[in-house]
């Protein structure tokens, strides 16, 4: 994209605004695009990072160190279609369990499953628990992967939960002699909107309907996204949503060593809506480091079939000391209307485009010399570097 | 073969019979169940199964349990005292500096070991410190961060 950015005369940013997508277009794969803030991620990774357009694209000398900048997009698809369980129970004290087989594996899956759950039934969240996966007794789930778990798993429990609220609503609105519509659930407590004074507690609705403060509700949804390609013409439903991410960086090249250093790095994901934003920053800065690793010297060596770099002495994940000193994680919220309050996953949104806007940034820095192959490795920079300047490798 | 060893893990003397090729990390682990100590690579290089021997950091997956004969070592489950966490530990909480949680009681432990050497480090100093404990969540931000609140407090911490 930069090398057509470059022959053209345009900025690399310009060139992709014009041909990016927008809410409503059809997909290459027929899919009609919805909930598409990719523009906005660019510009504003751009942005962040100081993006100076045509100025960027300068030709520079090949001694010294030398800096360049790079941008890259990214449209990726989620496991489609894939299916989601739910089951939620209500309880007569006012708490409430999801019981999902969604594995919490750092990412925060249960904070926000939670929050989902406490939004749809108007409960602060630490009355909701969510439960660890037992095959034995909790509902299916199609895997913790794909970044699927808030859109799908949080449709699947916003839906159950949602149950046990029509509950809810209908109970309070015998017990206060109200309409439903006119009725709330805030904090823990069913009110009549405009007359917080008038209103119940969840255990009061529960013995409206027992007779005493004791028993359950229980809300259950089974959630399957359609979808799929037709292998043959590659046309149909690409993705139940589309990640949409942008990255901006700007890097360092020696060209005496070959040795990339990454100065700034400022990666944008389209979330939806966060649902925890903190985590969704979380996520997205982890995508930024593990891409850096595989960009610059995450690499699985072989030699006749045998790994030879398989322990952490000789494969090295990204340390404390490759953390660049500028180093940005931004979230876009384009709401995504089959999402859980308009989520969409963010796990592995900011993946893609680090690697691709590193290897832009280095073309950028060395006037065009294009890497093929990851990682870039001092030894190749070197490489290709000196065969441009006619010196022996 | 078992030997014969007198330690203190904790605060707490004790005498043990280990075999002489266990790691640290196997006594602490198998024969203690102090599981806060995890194995990362088990060549050294990754900082999770980081604990203090006489104040100072060591890789317990290469250290023989016999080394810490007469030695005082403090581990992850040393570090709150009843209910009231560790600064190092408190500030990790608040700054959120972590995902999955497997490098944290390794990286806590490293920071201990840095601030009581070095209460006041530099960002540079922090990073060249930390860069022995890998974080594969790459929560890097917010551990620079919790480290960075912990050398700004004028009070010196505790077994420092």
């Amino acid at each position: 994209m930069d090398d057509i950015a470059r022959r053209l005369g345009i900025d690399p940013l310009e060139l992709r605004l014009k041909n990016m997508v927008h809410e409503g277009d059809v997909f290459v794969t027929g899919d009609k695009l919805v909930s598409v803030g990719i523009s906005d991620c660019v510009k504003r990774a751009a942005e962040a990072l100081g993006w100076k357009e045509k100025e960027e694209q300068v030709s520079r000398a090949l001694s010294g160190k030398v800096r360049g900048k790079g941008l890259a997009v990214m449209i990726k698809t989620t496991m489609t279609p894939s299916n989601s369980s739910a089951l939620v129970r209500m309880n007569a004290d006012g708490s409430a369990v999801l019981l999902t087989s969604s594995v919490e594996i750092g990412q925060g899956t249960q904070t926000s499953l939670a929050q989902i759950v406490a939004e749809e039934l108007g409960l602060p969240v630490e009355r909701v628990s969510v439960t660890f996966p037992d095959t034995d007794v909790t509902p299916f789930d199609q895997s913790t992967s794909s970044s699927r778990t808030v859109f799908t798993m949080g449709s699947a429990a916003r839906q159950a939960a949602h149950q046990i609220r029509q509950q809810l609503l209908e109970i309070g609105a015998r017990v206060l002699e109200a309409d439903v519509e006119d009725l709330e659930l805030v904090e823990g407590f069913l009110e009549v909107k405009g007359v917080p004074e008038k209103r119940r507690s969840i255990s009061q609705l529960f013995q409206a309907r027992y007779g005493a403060a004791v028993g359950n509700m229980v809300g259950s949804y089974d959630n399957q996204t359609t979808g799929g390609l037709d292998p043959r013409t590659g046309k149909g439903k690409g993705s139940a949503f589309f990640f949409l991410s942008a990255c901006a960086v700007e890097v360092e090249v020696d060209t005496e060593t070959g040795k990339i250093a990454v100065q700034q790095v400022v990666s944008a994901v389209d979330a939806g809506k966060a649902v925890n934003p903190r985590q969704c920053h979380l996520q997205n800065e982890g995508s930024m480091i593990m891409s850096l690793g595989s960009a610059l010297f995450e690499e699985m060596v072989f030699d006749n079939g045998q790994p030879i770099n398989s322990t952490f002495l000789e494969y090295m994940p990204p340390s404390m000391e490759d953390y660049p000193q500028k180093f940005r994680s931004l979230l876009v919220e384009t709401p995504h209307p089959e999402g859980p309050f308009g989520a969409k996953g963010v796990g592995e949104a900011g993946l893609g485009p680090v690697e691709p806007a590193i290897g832009n940034a280095v073309a950028n820095a060395l006037g065009g010399i294009r890497f093929k192959d990851l990682p870039l490795r001092p030894d190749r920079v070197l490489a290709a570097v000196r065969s441009v300047r006619g010196e022996e490798a | 073969m078992k030997i014969e060893i007198r330690t203190v893990i904790n605060g707490r003397e004790m005498e043990a019979a280990v075999k002489p090729n266990q790691t640290l990390l196997e006594f602490l682990r198998d024969d203690l169940s102090l599981r806060g100590s995890v194995e990362g690579c088990g060549v050294g290089v990754c900082g999770s199964c980081t604990v203090l021997v006489e104040g100072r950091p060591v890789s317990s997956c290469l250290m023989l349990a016999t080394n810490i004969e007469g030695k005082q070592v403090t581990t992850i489950e040393g570090l709150a005292v009843g209910d009231e966490l560790d600064p190092v530990q408190q500030a990790f909480l608040e700054y959120q500096a972590f995902q999955c949680g497997y490098c944290t009681p390794g990286m806590i432990m490293a920071t201990k070991a840095l601030l009581s050497s070095n209460p006041r480090p530099t960002e540079e100093e922090v990073r060249d410190y930390l860069s022995g404990n890998i974080c594969r969540c790459g929560t890097y931000a917010e551990v620079l961060a919790a480290v960075k609140s912990l050398s700004e407090k004028t009070t010196l911490l505790p077994g420092s």
